[in-house]
């Protein structure tokens, strides 16, 4: 009896033990995990990569530094595998300032690495000679596949792209460029590596010369890098970061005095992309430009005439995929190359405008949307006080074009009643440059 | 026909001498007592001696006895008159026939002996014998050749050369003893005599037994060659005799021999064997210098080299064969209470190593060393909670009586009971943490094995049973996946499990100390065995209890359930602060869930073994199906909010149940006496179904480390130790999946688990985190920014808590945003993915930047500055100085260069307390013991 009592209770307990299930799983299930969304383009991160920055006798390179709240900020320079730093300085909120790379005794290339305290902040170069003028806006984020698009290998024309490593981890990198010609071959830049805190120079003019049009992709295998790339031809130089790809891309600025401006677009994908312009025109016209179907992967350049609308206008791709986009600028002695804005905002911090006090500056404010936008905006100084504040309505559906000449600041701040696009341009004499904003609102 | 037996070619029948030899009588007072009966009986000789003396301190009884009195044997022979030709030592414990004498005399003339020995029986039992001269083995120890209780029925009666005789009636040529210088007066009575007789036979002396020369042996006591005494004179005799050559090899035997006998006697009978061992070891060492003098004076005159030692000696040790014996007698006779070894003179049984009880010991005995092979040879592997203990077990002991707990960035809370325990048993090894480990790990399986073996005898289980059963306790389907876990503090504890039951489930003596002994041993075993796995305590509750269901004895098993519990304060100070939810609650539960062919083999063979064995085995399968049902039960309640201690415990209670009802199942009757043949084959498909419990408890054989998990962190963190800075090796953060972790995790609000360890390798004592402080906050929380992304500098911010490296065990979403990050440089070529702090990250640090080196239990380094800032979470008996808290960690001042946690008076003062317990309870378990103990010198 009392073996049979047992026997039923083993068997009881056996099937209890049967129906308890397994308990959840507490490590996280890592196939479901991506990277930060790239989605968030918000800037608020608190460090700026610049991949390029050079002086020397002739040429100056300033780092214009902007911060929406108090900071302290701190350069490094990484170079040959160590990362020197120098020490941190404070900057109020609302402020800005250009520091020169001169100022480090630096000789020659010198990319740099900002970091702030807090943010949202951003960081732009300005390059001065005796002809040149150059600006960049310093990439924030790190997606994982860049684009730089808007070179060229033209007679006389040297194409540089410049990958900066700042972190500790070496990075690997597969290059791919895009020509007028469709892809091109560019062999030994497969599974390349860019080592730690150091940094690769491509010529890609010598890889593939004669091109009107190069576009180059980098896809980030393991690590990352920062590429920027320098367009010169022995008078001007243009400087522009890499970008992630859009579907969509607003380009304020189309053309500047004696430089007209082709507008590039650029296909890493293998399937091919249709893609339409709407011109906005400074009188609100809204006119459709020109469409097509973009190779993939392919490269195609639209020079933005007068064809497209009288006087100033300013673009907006859409693309049925993701594309990259590029304003390129060539005029009398002038070249200047500004990458466009894949989104829209209400709040836009330009780090660069007057931090190379002999130029002049312009700002270029896109409103695609279909009601005026009140635009107020403010010179930033080292001081953090609010400098030539001035309010301005762009009209909808229409470009405008402000002077942004300011002494003794270093960025602008935009605040817009509804999103908009930004960007400013820069010229000395014959020398042209164009720089980017940096969206830091909804 | 062994050395006993051989006859001289000159044997003859004693007759009355030709010549009347003179003989002195030298009666030998060892200790303080009445010599009348012995001195009676040597002047009541036929033979008269010429003289009496009485050798030794303070003897009484003399009365109107013709003796002399003299303090030494030197004193002795100078006072023996010249002439004498022969001398008779007698012990005071001797009482010769008035013919002893004589035939002793007659003899040695006869065949020339130079030494001749007498029959010896027992005063109390006159026919019973003791001893008719005796070999050794190479190790000095006796052997009589006799059964116990032998009767003197003249077999042995004939004079023979031998090895040696007891000093208890010996005659010796007067030359002889004078040129040997006699009785080694530091030697105890039986190895005296060997060594007497060694040396003789060294100076070419023959040594024979004279049987018609009967005395009767008051107190014959038969473990007089287990006394520390005797061990020590055996070990001075062969120092004194062997030539160096021999002694290399039989030096060491003698000692690797006496320690695996001792730790043996120590489960039999003779708990203090060890102690005895070493005290045995120890007064060798101590006389060293008297044993070199008397080697030179023995080896100066010696006229024969060691083969004539090697003679008179059998084959082997007779110490092991006892065991061996000992051993195959138990396993075959499970009715018999084990009765002391010593009383037992018979080593060889004929054909012992024919039955089932040697080949099943033999069989256990090949499959322990080789499951835990790997654990001797590579240590043990570092993996889940399977960790090393710390280099210095009195470091250890001192942090774990109210010290700091090292867990994580540390704690003031108690440290488990199991650190404790093993820092005592390596404390016993002389700090050898590697062996302490081993010893351990080895010591469960053998415990477990034979406490298995102990509690099935307990139901009538045959040998082959019982042994198997052990196997199926230790790495059966259910163990295997708790040492699978890395869960060695619960393989151990599986070990143990078997005895508080065993013990329980037997009936105890009826005497008050008996009962008071029964209750103890229950307690202590309960106590080790939550040592290691607190909520296994329950085990022999349950044991006990479902016990009470099946085999009744209810008052009984009642009380052991409470003497059970009783354990629990061996486990203080950790036990006072323990809530129910800390018991039940805390840690990642397992689940156990078995392939589905196992599961049906397990339900089979419990099938089997309730349904088809005799009532009683009947009602031991219930019970052992009863437990493995519970057991798997509690291993399975993961999702009812058990924790990792309760699904432990639950594994354990499985594999006693599981063990139980294969022991059944390999019991059943197969043969064809009156069952039906259906039933038959029934009965061989159960006993099919046990012997594949037991096959499937093989599996951790092929890998030999108890089914533990192989060592994922010895080598994947080696680079810890050689990139370690001057000061030591700092913290290393590991991230990944739990299982790639050791001990308990902590977790993110995504999950993903971390373990922070001191570095190179994690320790036992880090295993157990206690609930987050201060800087375990900051940590996770600087954590939690890392999953987010973006932070460029996460070097510096690991560098505040004295984090030096980072090694992802798999991937995680902090590596992925690692790529791009300025501080933490990646090493090449390693197992796991490992990030190295380009910032100085030392667990402490002088306000003048010089880095204090982590030495258990405190920090230790160069006296420059004014305070030390130690990454350590924050608590005011940080020292020395004034303490203050710097954010989450402690700044002390500087002082001498050391800073230490001030130990917690209340937990030290606990932790004493258990251990008096403890101490308390090992003695209540030896009084039965000791009490019936003879000993004399």
């Amino acid at each position: 009896m009392r073996r049979i009592v047992g026997l039923g209770l083993a068997a009881l307990l056996m099937a209890g033990a049967w129906v308890l299930e397994p308990p959840p799983a507490l490590d996280p299930d890592l196939a479901a995990v991506t990277t930060t969304a790239e989605e968030d383009l918000i800037s608020t991160s608190r460090f700026s990569h610049c991949s390029w920055a050079f002086a020397d006798g002739d040429v100056d390179t300033a780092f214009a530094l902007a911060a929406l709240a108090e900071v302290e900020y701190q350069l490094s320079f990484p170079a040959g595998g160590e990362l020197s730093q120098e020490e941190p300085q404070v900057l109020a909120s609302l402020g800005a300032v250009s520091i020169p790379l001169s100022s480090f005794r630096v000789q020659g290339e010198a990319p740099a690495i900002i970091e702030f305290s807090d943010g949202p902040s951003a960081v732009g170069v300005v390059a001065q000679g005796d002809t040149e003028l150059s600006a960049a806006t310093c990439p924030s984020s790190l997606p994982k596949v860049w684009s730089v698009p808007g070179g060229s290998t033209d007679d006389g024309v040297q194409f540089v792209m410049r990958l900066l490593n700042p972190f500790a981890e070496d990075a690997r990198v597969t290059i791919r460029g895009t020509s007028e010609l469709g892809s091109e071959a560019l062999p030994g830049f497969e599974n390349m590596t860019v080592p730690a805190r150091a940094s690769r120079t491509i010529l890609v003019h010598e890889e593939i010369p004669g091109r009107a049009t190069v576009s180059l992709t980098i896809e980030q295998i393991e690590g990352s890098v920062i590429p920027m790339a320098e367009l010169s031809d022995g008078t001007d130089l243009a400087v522009w970061p890499g970008v992630r790809q859009s579907e969509t891309w607003e380009l304020p600025l189309t053309g500047l005095g004696s430089a007209p401006g082709d507008l590039v677009l650029s296909n890493d994908a293998l399937v091919d992309v249709s893609y339409t312009i709407d011109i906005f025109g400074e009188d609100g016209s809204v006119t459709t430009g020109p469409s097509g179907s973009l190779p993939g992967p392919g490269t195609v350049r639209i020079p933005m005439d007068a064809t497209f609308a009288e006087g100033l206008f300013g673009v907006r791709v859409s693309a049925d995929g993701p594309i990259s986009a590029a304003l390129a600028l060539e005029g009398d002695g002038g070249r200047g190359v500004a990458v466009g804005l894949p989104t829209v905002s209400n709040r836009w911090l330009i780090p660069g405008p007057n931090a190379e006090p002999a130029a002049q500056y312009e700002m270029w404010l896109l409103n695609s949307g279909v009601d005026d936008v009140a635009v107020r905006y403010q010179y930033l100084d080292a001081a953090g006080d609010a400098v030539g504040v001035t309010e301005v309505v762009v009209p909808a559906t229409s470009v405008l074009s402000v002077p942004a000449t300011q002494a003794q600041t270093a960025a602008v701040l935009v605040d817009a009643s509804a999103p908009i696009s930004v960007t400013y341009s820069a010229s000395r004499g014959r020398a042209i440059a164009v720089g980017e904003a940096v969206r830091v609102g909804e | 026909m062994g050395p006993l037996m051989e006859t001289p070619d000159t044997a003859q029948t004693v007759d009355a001498p030709v010549s009347t030899p003179s003989v002195v009588a030298v009666v030998i007072a060892r200790r303080p007592g009445d010599l009348s009966d012995v001195l009676g009986a040597v002047v009541a000789q036929v033979y008269d001696p010429v003289g009496v003396f009485v050798v030794g301190q303070d003897p009484i009884g003399l009365g109107d006895t013709p003796v002399r009195r003299v303090a030494t044997m030197r004193e002795m022979v100078g006072q023996v008159p010249v002439g004498v030709d022969y001398l008779w030592v007698v012990d005071q414990d001797a009482r010769p026939r008035p013919d002893t004498l004589r035939a002793l005399v007659s003899g040695s003339e006869q065949i020339d002996a130079s030494v001749a020995g007498s029959k010896l029986l027992k005063a109390e039992a006159p026919d019973e014998l003791v001893s008719v001269g005796a070999a050794t083995d190479v190790f000095g120890v006796p052997y009589t050749g006799l059964d116990a209780g032998e009767v003197d029925q003249e077999q042995y009666d004939v004079v023979r050369d031998i090895a040696f005789v007891e000093p208890a009636s010996m005659l010796i040529r007067r030359d002889l003893f004078t040129g040997l210088g006699g009785l080694d007066t530091h030697m105890p009575f039986e190895s005296a005599g060997i060594d007497l007789c060694q040396r003789a036979r060294l100076n070419g002396a023959r040594v024979v037994v004279v049987p018609s020369a009967e005395v009767l042996l008051v107190g014959a006591f038969p473990g007089r060659t287990k006394t520390w005494r005797e061990q020590a004179g055996r070990l001075r005799g062969m120092l004194k005799s062997y030539s160096l050559l021999t002694l290399l090899w039989a030096v060491p035997g003698l000692f690797l021999i006496g320690l695996i006998t001792s730790i043996h006697d120590t489960f039999r009978q003779r708990p203090l064997a060890l102690w005895d061992f070493g005290r045995a070891w120890a007064w060798n060492v101590l006389h060293i210098g008297s044993t070199a003098q008397g080697r030179v004076r023995a080896r100066s005159s010696r006229q024969a080299g060691d083969e004539e030692l090697f003679r008179y000696q059998i084959g082997g040790s007779v110490d092991l064969k006892a065991m061996a014996s000992g051993l195959s007698d138990r396993l075959a006779n499970p009715d018999e209470e084990a009765t002391d070894l010593f009383e037992r003179d018979v080593i060889e049984l004929p054909g012992f190593w024919q039955q089932p009880s040697f080949i099943a010991g033999i069989i256990v005995t090949l499959y322990i060393a080789s499951v835990t092979r790997s654990v001797w040879t590579s240590g043990l592997p570092v993996s889940g909670f399977s960790l090393p203990l710390r280099d210095s077990a009195l470091a250890s002991l001192a942090n774990y009586a109210g010290g700091w707990n090292p867990a994580e960035l540390g704690s003031p809370t108690p440290m488990r009971p199991v650190v404790g325990a093993t820092a005592l048993i390596q404390l016993l090894l002389l700090s050898k943490a590697g062996l302490a480990s081993a010893v351990i790990t080895t010591g469960s399986v053998v415990l477990g094995v034979v406490g298995m073996a102990r509690l099935l005898r307990l139901f009538g289980v045959g040998p082959y049973a019982r042994s198997f059963s052990g196997l199926v306790l230790m790495t059966g389907p259910a163990a295997a996946y708790l040492a699978g876990t890395g869960a060695w503090p619960g393989l151990v504890a599986t070990g143990l499990a078997p005895w508080a039951i065993g013990i329980g489930l037997k009936k105890p003596d009826t005497s008050a100390i008996g009962l008071v002994s029964w209750l103890a041993r229950i307690a202590l075993a309960s106590a080790a065995l939550a040592a290691f796995a607190p909520v296994a305590i329950g085990v022999p509750m349950a044991g006990l209890l479902f016990g009470g269901i099946v085999f009744g004895g209810w008052r009984r098993v009642l009380v052991g359930s409470v003497a059970s519990a009783a354990g629990l304060l061996a486990l203080m100070p950790w036990v006072i602060v323990q809530t129910p939810e800390s018991w039940l609650e805390s840690g990642t539960a397992l689940y156990f869930e078995p392939r589905w062919w196992v599961a049906a083999w397990i339900a089979a063979t419990v099938l089997a073994a309730v349904a088809l064995t005799s009532a009683g085995r009947g009602r031991l399968a219930a019970w052992g199906a009863v437990l493995a049902a519970g057991g798997l039960l509690l291993a399975r309640s993961a999702r009812l909010g058990i924790g990792r201690d309760v699904s432990v415990a639950g594994l354990i209670l499985a594999s006693l149940g599981l063990a139980a009802v294969t022991a059944v199942a390999l019991s059943l009757d197969t043969s064809d006496d009156g069952v039906t043949a259906m039933t038959r084959m029934a009965r061989r498909l159960g006993a099919f179904a046990g012997i594949g419990m037991v096959v499937l408890s093989l599996a951790p054989l092929l890998a030999g480390r108890v089914g533990l998990p192989s060592d994922t962190m010895s080598e994947a963190l080696g680079f810890a130790s050689t990139r370690a800075q001057p000061h030591g090796s700092d913290r290393i953060l590991l991230v990944g999946p739990t299982a790639a972790l050791p001990g308990e995790v902590r977790r993110l609000a995504d999950g993903t688990a971390y373990r922070t360890i001191g570095g190179p390798l994690p320790h036992l004592d880090e295993a157990w985190p206690d609930d987050p402080r201060l800087g375990d906050e900051a940590l996770a929380g600087m954590l939690e920014e890392l999953t987010v992304g973006g932070e460029l500098r996460p070097g510096t911010r690991f560098a505040e808590f004295g984090i030096r490296w980072v090694v992802f065990t798999g991937p995680t979403v902090i590596e992925q945003h690692l790529s791009a990050q300025l501080d933490l440089r990646p090493l090449p070529d390693l197992k796991y993915p490992v990030f190295e702090n380009d910032e100085p990250s030392p667990r402490a640090v002088t306000d003048t930047g010089v880095a204090w080196s982590w030495v258990v239990p405190g920090y230790e380094g160069r006296s420059d500055g004014e305070t030390v800032r130690i990454a350590e979470n924050a608590d005011a008996r940080w020292g020395p100085g004034d303490w203050q808290q710097d954010d989450w960690a402690n700044a002390v001042a500087v002082g001498d260069g050391t800073a230490g946690f001030t130990t917690i008076t209340g937990y030290r003062a606990l932790a004493l307390l258990s251990g008096a317990f403890v101490l308390l309870l090992v003695l209540a378990c030896l009084v039965p013991t000791v009490r019936q103990r003879e000993v004399r010198p």
